[in-house]
């Protein structure tokens, strides 16, 4: 009977043991490599990259239907959220406008409303594809979003819905020598009504480089404005991309303010519509 | 004594393989992995993707950096590879035509993909 007792608490301390030692081998001395995986079980980080990477798809081939087949790869059920996040998230951290155009125009397509919606709205109207309505299982012999329509291939311009049709013109122009700070361009887009036009893309142009940026991105200032930080000995040249002439020679070579500091200038330019005959 | 050498061995046998199990199956559950770790043919479509988004952005460092997630020691060959693959199984000529643009961006454009080339036809 002893013995019997004897066997049966052994068993115990022998499963503990033995349970304890298997828990080891498979956590510390070989440990699970999964291979052959699905977006499910991407690391955050390389989430972050395959969502832009569908946003800018979506806005290379307007295809929402594989935009969002793609998106739910990730197993995530709402898709409006994942992607209204990361465009808020982009807009407010003030990533690349094109990373916020790309997923704010996601955002939108999917039904969300992103905060930087005013800024990018109507910078694309995609073909409509309907919204696919199975779920996608994804293992290891996946079954990939085929395009839901004849992709058309075109690359989206941003539109600013107050500019399609209007050619715009310099109103103002001011250079002011500051003793502190860095070199300034700042550029004010207006409409008819004297209200800034967000969305406007902005061209800067140096000698050996240039830089795009948009109206709008700094809603604190007014969604017609905009700036860009020159750097120091170039000569730039300004444009509202495909609406105004350049506005050229604007230096950011050392200046003298009015008491005789040495700074360096900070332009503002004002743009309004030419109107038409 | 034999009950209790057998109800060690027991014990330990069954104890083992049930931690183990439970060890692998916690892991399964939390394990994250990165792009290069996918599903070829989701690498595939990540490989596409890098090319739509290149198109838009002309930025070759950043697709290059996009398409050194995918772990792939020979990036330029991988991306050949892919476009050959696509160009012999007829996939969509829009898809083999970003793959082909890839691949020549790295310098390297072969016969079947030719027709592809931006300046092509078709």
């Amino acid at each position: 009977m002893q013995e019997r007792t004897a066997a049966w608490l052994l068993l115990l301390l022998a499963l503990i043991a033995g349970g304890a030692g298997g828990f080891y081998y498979a956590w510390n001395l070989n440990p699970l490599t999964v291979v052959n995986v699905g977006p499910d079980r991407l690391t955050e980080a390389d989430r972050e990259v395959y969502i832009l990477l569908v946003s800018e798809a979506y806005l290379h081939d307007g295809d929402l239907g594989r935009a969002q087949a793609r998106l739910q790869l990730l197993g995530e059920g709402d898709l409006v959220q994942l992607v209204s996040v990361r465009a808020d998230s982009a807009y407010l951290s003030g990533a690349d406008p094109d990373e916020i155009r790309a997923l704010t125009t996601l955002a939108e397509a999917l039904g969300g409303n992103p905060l930087a919606a005013d800024v990018f709205t109507g910078t694309l109207a995609p073909p409509f594809t309907p919204t696919p309505t199975a779920r996608i299982e994804v293992e290891l012999s996946p079954t990939l979003p085929e395009p839901t329509a004849t992709p058309t291939v075109f690359v989206p311009t941003v539109t600013p819905t107050q500019a399609v049709t209007t050619t715009y013109t310099l109103i103002g122009r001011e250079e002011v020598c500051q003793a502190e700070g860095a070199g300034l361009i700042e550029v004010l887009v207006l409409n008819e009504g004297g209200s800034g036009v967000p969305a406007v893309p902005v061209l800067a142009r140096w000698e050996g480089g240039q830089n795009r940026f948009f109206t709008g991105l700094k809603p604190d200032q007014g969604s017609g404005y905009a700036d860009f930080q020159t750097t120091p000995d170039r000569i730039y040249s300004i444009e509202l991309v495909g609406l105004s002439q350049p506005v050229v020679g604007l230096s950011s070579f050392a200046c003298t303010d009015d008491t005789g500091q040495i700074g360096t200038p900070v332009y503002t330019l004002v743009f309004a519509p030419l109107t038409e005959e | 004594m034999q009950r209790v050498v057998i109800a060690i061995l027991v014990g330990l046998g069954l104890g083992a393989g049930a931690g183990a199990g439970v060890g692998w199956l916690l892991q399964a559950q939390q394990i994250m992995v990165e792009m290069e770790d996918l599903h070829p043919e989701y690498k595939a479509d990540y490989t596409i993707m890098v090319a739509q988004s290149y198109v838009l952005t002309e930025d070759w460092d950043l697709a290059q950096s996009q398409l050194g997630r995918l772990g792939e020691s020979d990036p330029a060959g991988y991306v050949v590879q892919l476009a050959e693959r696509y160009i012999d199984e007829g996939r969509n000529p829009d898809e083999i035509r970003l793959l082909v643009r890839l691949a020549a961006r790295y310098g390297v454009v072969t016969e079947p993909m030719q027709p592809f080339l931006p300046n092509q036809d078709g």
